[in-house]
C-alpha cells in the first residue's frame, strides 16, 4: 500500500549526469517498468528508490513520507538484483529466512513463511541446498523468494531475467506477472528488453541519457509514441525512422526516393512505419514506396523483407507465406492512417 | 644382434635418478638439523657430541627445561599470552579497517594504506630504542602487554593487507542485498562479510600467531624476567658454562611443537585459501 513520487531527482557522479530532473509518480500497486538502453539513468533511479544512492538534488517520497538519506533497511523494500546478490555460505533455506531472522521474528514463524514463499516459486525441495549448487534459474528463484518471504512497501526488480536463457525467461516472466498480480505490492522493474516491458507493465516509463522520454500504458507508448526515440524502441522489429525532406504531395528519403504519402508540412521530417503495418502492393497504383530486396529472413510465423532506400534500413513484416529474392525489385503498400511523422530535429511526433 | 637400447629412454631415466638425488640433497638439509634437534632433546649431555643413532634416550632434558632455574613453564605460558593475545586484538582490529579500506571512499584512503603496508618493511631494529624509551616512560616494560603492543604493529599492517584482498573479492551484490533484508553495517560484517572472507580471515591469523611466537628482537630488548618467551630463554641457555645443547635441543622441540599442531590442523584451510583467493 505505497505510493511512489520521485520530485525533480537529480543524480550526478564527477563530470556524469545520469539522472536528470526527474518526475515520476508510481501508484499504489502499480507494475512500473523503468525502459532505456543501458547508461539511460534506469538502474541509478531504482538504486535511489532502494536507498543505494542518494539523489543529488530533490525528494523521494513513499507516501507523504520524505525518504531522502533513510537508510536502506529502514525503507522496508525487497529488492531482486541482475546478479541475484545469493549469500553464497548460506543454504537456500538460510538466504530466504535471512530478512525474517534480521526482524528477530520467531523461529516458527520464520520456518512457515519460508515454506510459504518457496512453495511459491516451487524450491521446496532445494532447501538444503547452496546458491552454488543451484542453476541459473533456480538461483534466480531463491532470490524472489527472499523478496517475498516479507511484506515489502516496494518490490525492486533489476532485471532480474537478463541472465537467463530465453526460454527460461519467458516461462519467468509469467511467473513474475502471476506474482506480482497476488501479492498486490508496488512494483518497479528496471529493464532493456522492450517485450518484458511491454508485457509485465502497467505503465512504462522510457528513459534516455537520464531523461524521462514518456511514460504511459504499454498499448499507448505503442499506439501513440512520444518521440522518434520512443518509437524505435518498442516493437519487434523496431519502427522505420525514415530521413527526408517533404513536399506537398510527397516525402523524398535521400536523394531521390519517393514515399507517395502526403506529409504534414513541408522540410525536414522523420517517417515512421511500423514493419507490421506494410504490405505488398498487389494492384497497380496501390504501392507508395518502391525499391530492391537487399535481405530476405524466414521467421517462422512471418518474414522480413530488407529494403535499403540511399543508406537508410527499411523492414517490412509480411505473411509467412511470402517469397520473394534478393535483388528483384519489389513495391510496398503502407496504410497511410497508420504513419508517424516527428520533427527531424526535436524528434518530437507531429498531432496530425 | 640384440636391438639398441634406445638412447632417448637411458637418458629420461638418468635425468630421473639425478633429479630424485638433488631432491632427497634439499629434503635432507631441511630435516636433518630438524631430526638432529629431535635426537639431541632425548640424549644425556654426554652424548651430544656424538652423532651415533643408538642411545639410549632419556625426557630427562625436558624435565630439567621445566624446572629451576630455567622455568621453562613460565616463559610457555608468557609466548601463550602474547601470542593469542596479539592474534585476538589483532584480526578483529583488521577485518574492520580492511572493510573500511576495501569498501568506503575517503580522503587519503590510498596514501593511509600505502603508509600502513610500507610500514611492514621497516626493519624492526630501527623502531626498537623508540619502543624501549617509551615503554619506560609508560612503565610497560617486562610486559606482556608492552609485548602484544609491539608485535600488533609487526602483525597488523600484514593483516589489513592480506584481509583487504580477500574482502575485496566479496561482490558487493550480496552487501547491498542484506542492506535491503534489514541488515546494520555491522550485521552485514558479520554475517555476510566475515563468512565469505574466512578462509583469509584464518590465514592471517594463523601467520600472525607464527610471527609472534617467533618474534625475538623485541622479546629480548623489552623483557628482563617477567614477561620473558620462548625464544629469549632459549638464548639464555647460553651460559657460562658453555652451550647446554642438549636442553636447547629440548626447549626448541617445547617450541615447534605448537606451531607444528597448528600447521597440522589448519593446513587444508591454509591451502584453500591460498589456492582460491576469491569466494564465489
Amino acid at each position: 500500500m505505497t505510493t511512489l513520487r520521485l520530485q525533480g531527482i537529480d543524480k550526478k557522479w564527477d563530470g556524469f549526469h545520469a539522472v536528470k530532473n526527474l518526475d515520476l509518480q508510481i501508484e499504489d500497486r502499480e507494475f512500473l517498468v523503468l525502459l532505456g538502453p543501458s547508461g539511460c539513468g534506469k538502474t541509478t533511479t531504482m538504486r535511489m528508490i532502494a536507498g543505494l544512492e542518494e539523489p543529488t538534488s530533490g525528494d523521494l517520497y513513499f507516501d507523504a513520507q520524505r525518504v531522502n538519506g533513510i537508510a536502506p533497511r529502514l525503507r522496508d523494500v525487497s529488492m531482486v538484483f541482475q546478479n541475484y546478490g545469493l549469500y553464497p555460505h548460506m543454504t537456500v533455506r538460510d538466504n530466504i529466512a535471512y530478512p525474517l531472522k534480521l526482524r528477530r521474528q520467531p523461529a516458527a514463524e520464520i520456518e512457515a513463511a519460508v515454506q510459504r514463499a518457496a512453495g511459491r516459486v516451487e524450491l521446496q525441495h532445494l532447501l538444503q541446498r547452496r546458491p552454488a549448487e543451484l542453476s541459473g534459474g533456480q538461483r534466480q528463484r531463491v532470490a524472489l523468494a527472499r523478496s517475498i518471504v516479507r511484506k515489502p512497501r516496494v518490490f525492486l526488480m533489476d532485471e532480474p531475467l537478463s541472465n537467463l536463457d530465453a526460454k527460461l525467461r519467458g516461462t519467468m516472466r509469467a511467473e513474475l506477472r502471476h506474482l506480482a498480480r497476488e501479492l498486490e505490492v508496488t512494483t518497479v522493474y528496471v529493464t532493456h528488453d522492450q517485450v518484458e516491458a511491454m508485457t509485465l507493465a502497467t505503465r512504462v516509463a522510457i528513459m534516455k541519457e537520464g531523461v524521462l522520454q514518456q511514460i504511459d500504458t504499454p498499448e499507448n507508448i505503442y499506439n501513440r509514441p512520444a518521440n522518434a526515440f520512443v518509437a524505435g524502441f518498442i516493437g519487434s522489429p523496431a519502427m522505420n525512422l525514415l530521413h527526408g525532406d517533404g513536399d506537398q504531395e510527397r516525402f523524398l528519403v535521400g536523394g531521390g526516393h519517393v514515399v507517395a504519402v502526403p506529409p504534414p508540412h513541408a522540410g525536414k521530417l522523420i517517417l515512421g512505419v511500423r514493419p507490421e503495418d506494410v504490405q505488398l502492393a498487389r494492384e497497380p497504383g496501390t504501392a507508395n514506396l518502391l525499391g530492391e530486396v537487399y535481405a530476405f529472413e524466414l521467421l517462422g510465423d512471418n518474414t522480413l523483407v530488407t529494403v535499403k532506400l540511399e543508406g537508410q534500413y527499411f523492414v517490412a513484416k509480411l505473411e509467412k507465406g511470402e517469397r520473394v529474392k534478393e535483388g528483384d525489385p519489389i513495391a510496398f503498400c503502407i496504410r497511410p492512417e497508420r504513419l508517424y511523422w516527428f520533427d527531424a530535429h526535436s524528434g518530437e511526433r507531429i498531432d496530425q | 644382434m640384440s636391438k639398441p637400447c634406445n638412447p632417448g629412454v637411458m637418458t629420461s631415466r638418468l635425468a630421473r635418478i639425478g633429479g630424485l638425488i638433488g631432491v632427497y640433497a634439499i629434503i635432507g638439509c631441511i630435516l636433518l638439523p630438524i631430526l638432529w634437534i629431535m635426537l639431541t632433546s632425548l640424549k644425556t649431555p654426554r652424548d651430544v657430541y656424538t652423532l651415533q643413532l643408538w642411545f639410549s634416550p632419556t625426557w630427562d632434558n625436558f624435565r630439567t627445561v621445566f624446572a629451576a632455574p630455567w622455568h621453562l613453564g613460565d616463559k610457555l605460558a608468557n609466548s601463550l599470552w602474547v601470542a593469542l593475545g596479539t592474534v585476538l586484538v589483532a584480526i578483529p582490529l583488521a577485518v574492520v579497517a580492511a572493510y573500511a579500506f576495501s569498501r568506503f571512499r575517503f580522503p587519503g584512503r590510498q596514501a593511509l594504506f600505502v603508509g600502513i603496508v610500507a610500514s611492514q618493511f621497516i626493519p624492526a631494529a630501527i623502531v626498537v630504542l623508540p619502543y624501549f624509551l617509551m615503554f619506560k616512560q609508560l612503565g610497560l616494560l617486562d610486559t606482556r602487554s608492552a609485548l602484544v603492543i609491539v608485535n600488533l604493529s609487526i602483525v597488523l599492517p600484514y593483516s589489513i593487507w592480506m584481509i583487504k584482498g580477500f574482502i575485496d573479492a566479496v561482490p558487493v551484490d550480496i552487501e547491498e542485498s542484506a542492506m535491503i533484508d534489514g541488515a546494520s553495517l555491522g550485521r552485514i560484517i558479520a554475517t555476510i562479510v566475515v563468512p565469505t572472507a574466512l578462509p583469509g580471515i584464518i590465514t592471517s591469523a594463523v601467520f600472525s600467531f607464527t610471527l609472534t611466537w617467533n618474534e625475538f628482537i623485541f622479546a629480548l630488548i623489552t623483557s628482563k624476567q617477567n614477561a620473558v618467551t620462548l625464544p629469549i630463554a632459549l638464548v639464555a641457555l647460553r651460559t657460562e658454562r658453555g652451550d647446554l645443547w642438549e636442553l636447547m635441543a629440548a626447549a626448541g622441540m617445547i617450541i615447534a611443537l605448537p606451531m607444528f599442531l597448528l600447521s597440522m590442523t589448519v593446513q587444508k584451510q591454509f591451502i584453500k585459501s591460498l589456492t582460491q583467493g576469491s569466494v564465489r
